[in-house]
């Protein structure tokens, strides 16, 4: 995951390699082992940050100044130490879940929104509206994501609402281009076709016929944008880009490696690093299992 | 002649593109909050007159055509503007930066490939074994690995617990090739670890197919060696997925490294870039930027090309 804009953004939009044929999608509904597990993950992270300010954790901008700071993991009552500020480990974790939960949800509501719709209009219409609003998604395709990410960020300052703002103008164009693939393939099938000689408006067509279908491959690559985001949200805290209020794991992260290279003391970053990890696994091995069931790779081409 | 036309209008556009994208930096870099001239005279900045002779000298006081006219102008010319800090040209700033970057990329890069491939050919070979799943398994994990996660993993293993390598810092070339590649060596992993995984992904999926292709029974019941079938007939036709992104990242590992650098505190352009713009150093943001999006365009266009070389169908067809 080396950037945001070229691993894995664009590995689904590719330029269709001529003459190699997809792999076999794999049809099974059935979430399986991994399936399971990350989903039960993911569950236990979201409901935990919901309810964060009514668990029986300690506050996590507290100072607990009975134990020293970057105390170990079980020692003096706090269930995965303190950190380099003497605040409890465990329950920023839970708390700096709600950043991530926020800018996951945002982005993947803002994302599926403005760019399923710029890619359906475009799709739906072609003509000069699909060229005009294509050239606009590939000049933006290639401004380097993370550079204008941060850009906007440090321009506008580095609240919660910039960072999911930023992160979802950068993840827009992929969006449109996927929605605009999928609207081609199935703007041409029959039942649109049917649709039109029933006397179904335009209006009628695009929401009642073709948005149903071009919804689940793109939330199923929204799934996948979701992990991103998570890790670029990470990126910015862990670039000192957000305010000192919002507790992130990417902040926890960056918090925490001054002790460990300087005094070995490896779990006030390692944590919140395993945190994430899993957590982006999670919704990565969801995505997958989603994307083989809709094979979006398919649609695109 | 259509050969020519084509080629023609495929780089009148990318002249396009590259041109909308400093288009686009050079507003956002005037539409958003920050003025550069509150950094440099800080305190001073509410005096007019300062300011405004600090506006003149900068060409700030002009109309935001004509500036970005000019600005334009001298990019064609090979002239990016002045850091408004340093007082350096920004193509001096950019040479003195690439080469940490290249390196980094490069040596990324070379590894990655010469990981993934074999990786890839065994995994698709043996696929659905158990030994195809572990790598599969962990490729998939590494993906998921944020890399600055990764980083603090790598420096704590490999420059703490160990000390193998150092933990930070970056040691040119004219100081031994010994003591550079040892400072290269986390950042390299760090980066290393996310494009092998996507690679061997890539390439293992792709070979599946090609394996499933009559060519490749053929060439079974001829009865050569399974690492010939590899190598000479199924690698080449399902490198296409591969090539794209592995070139893709050509372009993109020059800004996407941004976090490895920092990081590490490596010289490089992604840590020019967040100096700059935190500086509002708007004229060596948007020489980051043109650089980056000129190598995005043309590496795209060199992707095109290497689909009719690798391809001889694409090659009859744009005929």
């Amino acid at each position: 995951m080396t950037d945001i804009a070229a691993t894995a953004l664009s590995a689904p939009d590719m330029p269709s390699p001529p003459g190699t044929s997809a792999p076999a999608a794999r049809h099974n509904g059935a979430l399986g082992f991994g399936g399971w597990l990350s989903a039960i993950w993911l569950t236990v992270i979201t409901t935990s940050t919901i309810v964060a300010p009514w668990l029986p954790i300690d506050d996590p901008r507290i100072t607990d100044f009975a134990v020293p700071n970057n105390s170990p993991i079980g020692k003096a009552g706090h269930l995965l130490g303190t950190d380099q500020n003497g605040f409890d480990i465990f329950s920023r974790l839970i708390w700096g879940g709600r950043v991530s939960l926020i800018v996951a949800v945002g982005v993947l509501a803002i994302g599926m929104v403005v760019g399923g719709s710029i890619g359906l209009l475009a799709g739906f219409w072609r003509g000069k509206l699909e060229i005009l609003l294509m050239a606009i998604v590939d000049i933006f395709l290639a401004f380097p994501a993370l550079i204008l990410l941060i850009a906007i960020v440090a321009f506008l300052g580095a609240d919660l609402t910039n960072v999911v703002v930023g992160i979802s103008l950068v993840s827009i164009p992929a969006f449109a281009r996927i929605a605009r693939a999928t609207t081609l393939t199935f703007s041409q099938r029959e039942f649109v076709l049917a649709a039109r000689a029933a006397g179904a408006t335009n209006r009628r067509i695009i929401l009642k016929e073709i948005l149903p279908n071009v919804l689940l491959p793109l939330l199923a690559f929204g799934l996948l944008v979701v992990g991103i985001a998570i890790v670029a949200e990470g990126s910015l805290a862990f670039l000192g880009l957000t305010s000192q209020e919002t507790i992130s794991w990417g902040g926890m992260i960056n918090g925490g490696r001054p002790a460990l290279q300087r005094e070995n003391i490896a779990h006030t970053a390692m944590l919140p690093a395993f945190v994430m990890f899993l957590t982006v696994l999670a919704v990565n091995f969801l995505g997958d299992r989603f994307r083989a069931a809709f094979d979006v790779r398919d649609a695109v081409l | 002649m259509t050969v020519i036309k084509t080629l023609l209008i495929r780089v009148t556009r990318l002249a396009a593109v590259v041109l909308a994208v400093s288009f686009l930096t050079f507003s956002l870099t005037k539409l958003l909050p920050g003025d550069p001239v509150n950094v440099i005279l800080g305190p001073q900045a509410s005096n007019e007159t300062v300011r405004a002779a600090v506006e003149k000298d900068l060409g700030l006081d002009k109309p935001f055509i004509t500036q970005y006219t000019s600005y334009i102008g001298g990019a064609v010319q090979g002239d990016l503007g002045r850091s408004y800090n340093s007082k350096f040209e920004t193509t001096t700033l950019l040479r003195q930066k690439l080469p940490a970057t290249l390196e980094l990329m490069l040596l990324a890069q070379l590894i990655s490939i010469l990981i993934s491939v074999p990786l890839a050919m065994y995994s698709a070979y043996r696929a659905n074994t158990r030994t195809d799943r572990a790598i599969t398994t962990t490729a998939f994990g590494l993906i998921s690995f944020p890399n600055y996660a990764l980083a603090v993993a790598l420096v704590w293993l490999f420059a703490v617990q160990l000390r193998w390598f150092p933990a930070i810092g970056y040691k040119p070339i004219e100081a031994g090739l010994g003591a550079n590649l040892k400072s290269m060596a986390l950042p390299v992993a760090a980066l290393v670890a996310g494009l092998m995984a996507v690679y061997t992904r890539l390439l293992r999926s792709d070979l599946i197919a090609t394996l499933q292709e009559d060519f490749v029974l053929m060439a079974k019941s001829k009865g050569l060696p399974t690492w010939h079938i590899l190598l000479r007939h199924a690698l080449r036709p399902s490198s296409f997925s591969l090539l794209t992104v592995f070139a893709i990242n050509f372009g993109a590992l020059i800004g996407g490294s941004v976090i490895v650098e920092q990081f590490f505190v490596i010289p490089g352009v992604g840590s020019l870039a967040i100096e700059s713009i935190l500086r509002r150093d708007y004229l060596v943001v948007q020489g980051v930027v043109l650089l980056i999006a000129t190598s995005f365009v043309l590496v795209n266009f060199a992707v095109d090309l290497l689909y009719s070389v690798l391809d001889p169908r694409v090659r009859r067809a744009s005929a």
